[in-house]
């Protein structure tokens, strides 16, 4: 059925995953030309870059791992914008969410892990909720666009996060450094032998999410109401849908997810809360899903591509000395590709092209 | 089609000649023409769709012509945008004010007139008092347009129009938002204009007016030109037959209505819209019988049926339905049905597939919800048999509702609303841009809604749909029901009449 | 109480607060005018860290400061052509361009701030304080509202040059209609997007200023992202300034004062808070003001709606 296929995302012979796979492919490309012109030596460069996503199991590893929380927050960032809202609180949530999962992980030291870890989660939906949840209460009543309340909201959450990291959770063995403790062992999220691979469990409790992503915006009524209410704000008005409430739930579930993306993260990778803590996962969890047009399958595979263009900057950093922010142009390229791709001009173009076909093929009726 | 003879040279201003013009299968003009003499006040007659705004749009450099010759005094010229017609000389005052309603009145009149960098208030409102000492009228030129009613306005664009120069100038219906008074100004100031030796294009369907003002008048219907005759040669009669032609297919084989309960009241509603206020307006529709609002765009249809179906809010009055009040602010009542007036804006989700469109707002009445959870089965499968039944060509329920022609996605819309058999269906203008297989389709629906002792209230622009369906027929101009009509023999040139403003039979005032 | 005092009457405090708005001064009264124009400009941040890194390349490379700042507007300015093409052009959506710009922006002025000036910090040609003569001789607060860098005199000129052209001059007015109703603009047969095109590349400009502003006459060098927020704090800022160009000096201003306040309590231990809860004194603070002005005020009503001509 059409629906599933498009739930998942995996429309490989549609109109929109060729021009996703064709924007990607031309922003790498502009990518490297900016390196070449600017006098990195891409034969060294992109073995690197290559090899540092899927050249061997450990970097395989860490391209799940960087793929986890923007998968979190990428599925946040789509739920968002099914609805019509933009979530750039990513980073906030993530931080607000992280802190108040060490925090409890201190205050209630559970001994059990599956408990610990489930503890940890709800924790992570909670904080990351209510930190979403108060810009759609902004957006829904006070008319305050969420694009700037959130990005507002970021600065407050990561300096809450900064002042505890810095004050209260400091870690007095730390040797000096600005980071907490680490957070109790049932609590963290353990790395498993699947073959010859390792792999974060937090990737199957994101791939988990996706599924219940899937789930929630297409088979249930509020999923609809939703979707309606992005797709066109006065058919859920008229459908009798109450839109305020839409939104405040709508911006939680994003801040939810993101919340759930920053304690994954804490408890399955990092292990520590530091100021270096996220370092953009929020802002490239919107190339996440933008590049999978909000679809919960689309955001798995754009997220693996972000979690591997990642992990290869970094080693590229390592071993071939190019600045691992030119994966941050990149992720602009792209991005930036797409918005043209699907801009009204374009979208005028391609409708004005298939009617002179139609037209030339016999008389329209 | 009209005179094609050739204009003595030096008489004729303007002269609209063979102009064709095709939007893919609708054809919009088909051969039209139009000629304009100097020192004439030309009334340009026809019912909505008739094409006059559209050769107006061609004479605006808005549209541009399949075909056809465009003569401005005796040279053959092309306008090919609204700026090239103000350099020749027209001025075009549309139906709809084309006004920043954010800005002052002399900043909207600076934005069209003049070339300097630097603006002066000073100067334009001195400008301004010019205009309005020639032609009359008061206005406060640092008052924000979005302050002013819609006839002041009104009077704002055909100023701004006149402050250039202008030799031919276009109004487009121009007093279907004024008051007497202001009315009686513009045909002083329109008067004084043409003894200057200029030209006016009167558009309107008012027919008093055209004997009140216009020298000479043509008359459009389907795209053609009809006839182009002198005001003093011909009657009332005469132009209403020519602008609504053929006789009307009424071969909807209905048995006579009988009325049951009482399923919708309005009671001295009273709106403040943008366009219209409607005052103290009462209607009732009961089981068993269309209710047709017949009526020209922008005479507050928009606004009632907008109350009506609580998307806006009444000043004063009530809105009852069955024997629940409402007063004017109506939650979705299960069973009535809504067919807005613009689908795309209220009807659909355009992204969303036509299973779920199809129950949009409705799921859990039609029981497809548990826990919270959709029965996609159940509900997939229900929009099978709706689609089908309303005959909603399309390539399944899956498909995403935007790919759907427009008529598709009007029965589409039907389909939702009329498939729990509702008591009582309000539809604005539902066959608005569709085929005549469609509309047809559309209509016969309604009909059988009040087969089965439902009650419609139906509002449409086009009198034919009226005249085919109603069984009573109620006629809105400027914000009121001007009258109520049967149909039956003259019965059309009674509706024309009170669509012109004339005020007969019951509810007058 | 005497620390109070010296809290707030002491030319330091003065001397922060005009420091720290002109960045903002700068950005916002750019971004009213693309606002007007209807063009919403989320990469304002990245205007600004551009234009920070444009200049600091430009005072390196010709020793002038001032050449450096033209470059610094030219920086901002080129990165808002982009925005331009995306969704002028090509009527894209707005709000994820803009984004778009600031990730980039972000990456590529770190990547290259390392190529050229590699990781240290050098020190660049910048801007000495200016003493107007005779007004920064008066008393108490004379020198310090009068010795400003020429950043300073320059926004407050350019914001009352802007609001000059908004109101009384026919671009002005081409700008406020296009960001009102550009199809009514179309049809009196003024371009709407050679219209929005000049409000945004003074936009541009006016960012890339502010952010040479920091670079070359606060910190004398470029840093990795240091503009730090400030151009999303103009973004909220612009709506406290109910789009008039002469408010965002004030506002700024406001805000600005707010921020040297939360600075001074640092500084001088007045009260023992965490230096990162007075950060976030400003952040609350953009909130509330942004709160009480969205329910006010009325924004151009074709902001954010990116139009083609039909």
């Amino acid at each position: 059925m059409s629906s599933k296929r498009d739930a998942l995302g995996l429309v490989l012979l549609g109109r929109e995953s060729f021009v996703v796979s064709a924007v990607i492919i031309l922003g790498l490309l502009l990518s490297l030309v900016m390196l070449a012109v600017t006098g990195a030596d891409l034969g060294e460069a992109i073995p690197a870059l290559l090899s540092g996503a899927v050249g061997d199991a450990r970097a395989f590893e860490e391209t799940l791992h960087q793929s986890v929380p923007i998968m979190f927050v990428g599925l946040g960032v789509a739920i968002g914008l099914r609805a019509g809202l933009f979530n750039i609180g990513g980073e906030g949530q993530i931080y607000v969410a992280a802190l108040a999962g060490i925090t409890v992980s201190q205050w209630l030291p559970i001994d059990v892990p599956v408990l610990a870890v489930a503890l940890l989660l709800v924790v992570g939906i909670i904080a990351g909720g209510v930190w979403g949840a108060a810009a759609g209460w902004m957006r829904a009543y006070m008319d305050m666009n969420e694009v700037i309340t959130t990005i507002l909201l970021n600065g407050i959450g990561f300096l809450l996060a900064s002042w505890a990291i810095h004050g209260p959770l400091r870690d007095r063995e730390g040797g000096g450094f600005p980071w907490s403790e680490k957070i109790g062992e049932p609590f963290r999220l353990p790395v498993l032998d699947v073959g010859p691979l390792t792999m974060p469990s937090g990737f199957l409790l994101a791939l988990c999410a996706a599924i219940i992503v899937w789930i929630f915006l297409d088979k249930t009524v509020i999923g609809v109401e939703l979707r309606t209410l992005g797709d066109n704000h006065d058919a859920a008005a008229y459908a009798g849908a109450r839109v305020p409430l839409l939104v405040i739930v709508a911006m939680a579930c994003a801040g939810a997810l993101a919340g759930v993306g920053g304690v994954v993260e804490l408890s399955g990778n990092q292990e520590r809360l530091s100021d270096f803590f996220s370092p953009g996962y929020g802002f490239t969890a919107i190339a996440v899903a933008l590049v999978g047009n909000a679809r919960a399958g689309g955001v798995v595979m754009a997220a693996l591509f972000f979690g591997a263009l990642t992990a290869g900057a970094s080693s590229m950093e390592r071993i071939a000395q190019v600045p691992a922010s030119t994966s941050l142009v990149a992720q602009a390229i792209i991005v930036a590709l797409l918005v043209v791709a699907r801009s009204e001009r374009l979208g005028r173009w391609v409708r004005a092209r298939r009617q002179l076909a139609a037209a030339l093929d016999g008389q329209v009726a | 089609m009209g005179p094609t003879h050739k204009p003595a040279p030096g008489s004729h201003l303007l002269a609209l000649a063979d102009i064709w013009k095709r939007y893919d299968a609708t054809v919009a003009l088909s051969g039209a023409s139009l000629e304009i003499e100097r020192g004439e006040i030309h009334a340009l007659l026809g019912e909505n769709g008739a094409g006059k705004t559209t050769l107006m749009n061609v004479l605006d450099g808005i549209t541009r012509p399949d075909s056809g010759t465009i003569t401005w005094s005796d040279t053959e010229v092309e306008i090919d945008s609204p700026k090239r017609a103000a350099s020749l000389g027209i001025g075009m005052v549309h139906q709809h004010d084309r006004l920043v309603p954010a800005l002052a009145v002399w900043e909207n009149i600076a934005l069209a007139v003049g070339s300097s960098f630097r603006i002066s208030r000073n100067e334009i409102a001195e400008h301004l008092t010019e205009l309005t000492e020639r032609y009359g009228g008061v206005i406060d030129p640092d008052a924000l347009v979005s302050d002013l009613s819609v006839g002041e306005r009104q009077w704002v664009s055909l100023l701004r129009a006149l402050a250039g120069d202008v030799k031919l100038l276009v109004l487009d219906e121009p007093t279907s938002t004024l008051t007497p008074i202001e009315r009686d100004r513009l045909f002083a100031a329109l008067r004084h204009y043409r003894a200057a030796g200029l030209s006016v294009i009167f558009i309107t369907h008012k027919l008093d007016e055209v004997f009140a003002l216009c020298d000479r008048v043509t008359v459009m219907r389907g795209g053609e030109t009809v006839s182009t005759v002198d005001v003093a040669s011909t009657t009332q009669a005469q132009l209403v037959q020519s602008m609504v032609g053929r006789p009307v297919d009424t071969d909807f084989d209905r048995a006579p209505s009988e009325r049951g309960e009482i399923l919708l009241q309005v009671d001295s509603l009273s709106v403040q819209g943008a366009r219209q206020t409607i005052v103290e307006l009462d209607l009732e529709v009961s089981r068993g019988e269309v209710v047709g609002i017949a009526g020209v765009d922008g005479n507050g249809q928009g606004e009632l049926i907008e109350v009506i179906c609580g998307v806006r809010e009444a000043a004063e009055g009530t809105v009852i339905f069955g024997d629940e009040t409402h007063g004017w602010h109506h939650g979705r009542a299960a069973s009535v049905a809504r067919i807005p007036e613009d689908r795309h804006r209220h009807g659909l989700a355009l992204g969303l597939p036509l299973w779920e469109n199809v129950h949009l707002g409705r799921f859990r009445n039609r029981g497809l919800v548990r826990n919270g959870f959709l029965n996609r089965r159940g509900a997939h499968e229900a929009s099978e048999a709706m689609l089908e039944a309303f005959d909603v060509r399309c390539s399944g329920p899956d498909q995403p509702s935007g790919e759907l022609s427009g008529g598709n996605q009007q029965k589409a819309v039907l389909a939702r609303e009329l498939s729990d058999d509702p008591d009582l269906v309000v539809a604005m203008n539902p066959c608005r841009g569709l085929d005549i297989g469609a509309a047809r389709f559309v209509l016969d629906q309604l009909v059988a809604v009040r087969d089965r002792n439902g009650g419609v209230l139906f509002v449409s622009y086009d009198l034919d749909e009226i005249l085919a369906i109603s069984d009573r027929i109620l006629v809105m101009a400027s914000g009121r029901i001007a009258g109520e009509l049967k149909p039956g023999p003259d019965v059309i040139e009674q509706i024309g009449l009170l669509m012109g403003g004339a005020e007969i039979g019951v509810n007058a005032q | 109480m005497d620390a109070v005092i010296e809290l707030f009457i002491s030319t330091a405090f003065v001397a922060s607060t005009l420091r720290l708005a002109v960045p903002l001064m700068l950005a916002a009264t750019g971004e009213v005018i693309s606002e007007r124009a209807g063009i919403l400009n989320i990469g304002l941040e990245g205007m600004m860290l551009v234009g920070a890194f444009t200049a600091v390349i430009g005072a390196d490379l010709t020793g002038s400061p001032w050449l450096g700042a033209i470059a610094g507007a030219a920086g901002g300015a080129a990165l808002a052509s982009i925005h331009g093409v995306i969704v002028i052009r090509w009527a894209g959506d707005q709000v994820v361009s803009g984004l778009a710009l600031n990730i980039g922006a972000l990456g590529i002025t770190t990547y290259l701030s390392r190529k050229i000036l590699g990781t240290g910090q050098t020190e660049v040609a910048h801007f000495e304080p200016v003493n107007i003569p005779i007004l920064s001789d008066l008393p108490f607060f004379g020198p310090t509202v009068f010795g400003q860098s020429p950043f300073f005199y320059f926004a407050i000129a350019m914001a009352g040059l802007l609001s000059w052209v908004l109101f009384r001059t026919r671009l002005g007015l081409a700008w406020r209609s296009a960001g009102e109703d550009p199809d009514a603009l179309d049809s009196v047969g003024v371009s709407v997007a050679r219209t929005r095109w000049t409000a945004l590349l003074v936009c541009g400009a006016m960012a890339g200023l502010g952010g040479a502003s920091i670079s070359l006459a606060q910190l004398f060098t470029f840093i990795e992202n240091m503009t730090g927020g400030s151009g999303f704090i103009a973004l909220a800022l612009v709506i406290v300034t109910r789009w008039r160009p002469l408010w965002a000096v004030g506002v700024a201003t406001f805000f600005a004062s707010a921020d040297a306040l939360a600075l001074r309590i640092q500084a001088l231990d007045v009260v023992a808070i965490p230096f990162q809860i007075s950060l976030m004194i400003p952040l609350v603070l953009t909130l509330i003001m942004y709160g009480f002005a969205a329910r006010a005020g009325r924004s151009p009503s074709a902001l954010g709606r990116s139009w083609l001509k039909s």
